[in-house]
């Protein structure tokens, strides 16, 4: 047939999503959670605790006064803002 | 008749058509208001201009998540999508799409349903079926299910994840590969160059695969895995058709690595991705041969919301395609030296502004050229598969932000999209030896797209 780089890829579709499945099942398990989930940490929130021009946190419908919200985790500054930031 | 007489006969037609095909029709429209719903935010959060699938960062990381992030208990996990379009061409088209007329038609482009939801905190799914107005018939369409966590790797954050899929390119998060490309909602209808890359959409729906990926720092991408060919009884049931463009041999390898990083006031990436496919053409086993297509390509994106809420994004891919089709020519009785060596090169870029999330203006610049070839490219007069022009749209999205009279839930957007062509099928002028010229081809087509 023919003989490309990638060409004696031969894996049977069941083994490979079998190990994936193993894979990641192993991967959910072991790994320690983090901030996985309903919330964003900080971080991928790329949260400030300074406003951004006329946006600032307790303007936003995710805030949770006086120093929470609902989609990014830990402390969060009434004055502060991020990624997720949507106007009231 | 029986399903192998069927499958026989569609190989026959698919044997010829399937390597000039490849991409034709793909629309890639999506808009998911039930994940507005889970996350709290209006559908400008995750999109720019207010409406799919332009992803801004926040919609990236949310996908990369695993579409996991929840800021209330539950909600329907379900959403409805239609697309509807008016389309008129410089000329008529000759033959005519049938059972459409030759020109200025209205239609019902797809009508889709969605599952969209984030469960627990580690799995995600993102499952679409669409009627199809215009080959009037529901199918499976785009299919993402997510499994992920979080981890460090010394002192850097990682998410990893996998994700089953059925069409290369839907997993990714920056749209500039095809699955998510410009433009987000496309007409059957509309005249289509023949030639482009089996990467560009030819194997969405057609195939299976599972990739893993490791997202770090937020900055550094790194993506595996591969695609499979479902049996052909499981596409005909899910309505897609198992001869096009074919059976996969083996598996496909799909590779992907991307960085991402603030630069300026905007976010940049840059990007390559590559994947091997041999086919079977039309599940035609009989020559010994498979059809291979390499495709290796880079990518790059910018997009920067301004803080009076506009937003500039760019976008830009090129894909460099080997093509070694032995089982094609030796279906077509001609000559493998000669026939089967072939290659493609397709690049596009394209730019929007969207003026407060509201008023959108995009122009894309496109170009396919290729080897000739007076096989494959038989329908061409000068054997050549280039194509190239520009695809501008401008477009409106009143309610983005959340606040329209039916609930964060409903949105919708209208547009007005225009196609011309610099060279067509080959040539500027005469394409067809009949007489065509690539900007007969012109298409103007005006679209409602609403979601709920």
């Amino acid at each position: 047939m023919s003989d490309g780089p990638f060409h004696s890829l031969r894996i049977s579709r069941r083994g490979f999503l079998g190990a994936a499945a193993l894979t990641s099942g192993a991967a959910l398990l072991g790994a320690t959670p983090a901030a996985a989930g309903s919330k964003f940490s900080q971080t991928m929130a790329k949260y400030q605790p300074t406003p951004k021009g006329a946006q600032r946190c307790d303007g936003c419908t995710q805030f949770q006064g006086p120093d929470a919200c609902k989609v990014v985790e830990g402390k969060i500054a009434a004055s502060g803002w991020c990624l997720l930031y949507a106007k009231k | 008749m029986s399903l192998s007489a069927i499958l026989r006969k569609l190989a026959a037609i698919a044997a010829i058509a399937v390597p000039a095909v490849a991409g034709l029709g793909v629309t890639n429209a999506a808009a998911v208001p039930a994940f507005a719903v889970q996350t709290g935010e209006p559908c400008q959060g995750c999109h720019v201009g207010g409406f799919g699938p332009q992803l801004t960062p926040f919609g990236r990381e949310f996908k990369l998540q695993g579409y996991t992030l929840r800021s209330n208990d539950w909600n329907v996990p379900l959403s409805v999508m239609a697309v509807a379009s008016y389309l008129h061409t410089a000329k008529d088209q000759n033959p005519p799409p049938a059972p459409f007329d030759a020109n200025n038609n209205w239609a019902l482009d797809q009508v889709s349903l969605f599952l969209a939801t984030g469960i627990g905190q580690h799995f995600g799914a993102f499952v679409q079926g669409t009627y199809d107005g215009v080959a009037e018939a529901w199918t499976w369409d785009n299919l993402d299910l997510r499994a992920v966590t979080t981890t460090k790797f010394g002192k850097h954050d990682a998410t990893l994840g996998v994700s089953l899929n059925n069409n290369p390119s839907v997993q990714d998060v920056w749209n500039t590969l095809p699955a998510w490309g410009y433009p987000y909602t496309g007409s059957a209808l509309a005249p289509s160059p023949s030639a482009s890359p089996l990467f560009n959409g030819a194997l969405a729906q057609a195939s299976i695969g599972m990739t893993g990926y490791a997202w770090i720092d937020s900055k550094l991408y790194l993506e595996a895995g591969a695609y499979w060919s479902p049996r052909a009884n499981t596409l005909i049931h899910l309505g897609a058709d198992p001869t096009s463009p074919g059976d996969i041999s083996g598996a496909s390898p799909y590779l992907r690595a991307a960085w991402q990083q603030d630069l300026g006031p905007g976010t940049f990436e840059a990007g390559v991705f590559g994947m091997e496919s041999e086919i079977f053409p039309g599940m035609d086993h009989t020559t010994g041969f498979t059809d291979r297509y390499t495709d290796v390509g880079v990518d790059g994106s910018y997009v920067w919301a301004r803080d009076n809420g506009d937003t500039i994004t760019a976008n830009a891919r090129y894909i460099h395609e080997d093509q070694s089709l032995k089982a094609t020519c030796t279906l077509e009785g001609a000559p493998i030296d000669s026939c089967a060596g072939n290659r493609l090169d397709d690049f596009r870029i394209d730019g929007s502004y969207y003026w407060r999330g509201k008023i959108g203006l995009t122009a894309q610049v496109f170009d396919t050229t290729g080897s000739a070839n007076p096989v494959i490219y038989a329908g061409n007069s000068t054997f050549k598969p280039d194509s190239s022009g520009v695809m501008l749209q401008i477009d409106g999205t009143p309610w983005g932000d959340g606040k329209g009279p039916l609930g964060k839930r409903f949105n919708t957007r209208v547009g007005l999209q225009y196609t011309a062509y610099g060279h067509y099928n080959g040539a500027r002028t005469n394409w067809d030896g009949a007489g065509s010229n690539a900007s007969d081809n012109n298409t103007l087509r005006l679209f409602i797209w609403s979601a709920y």
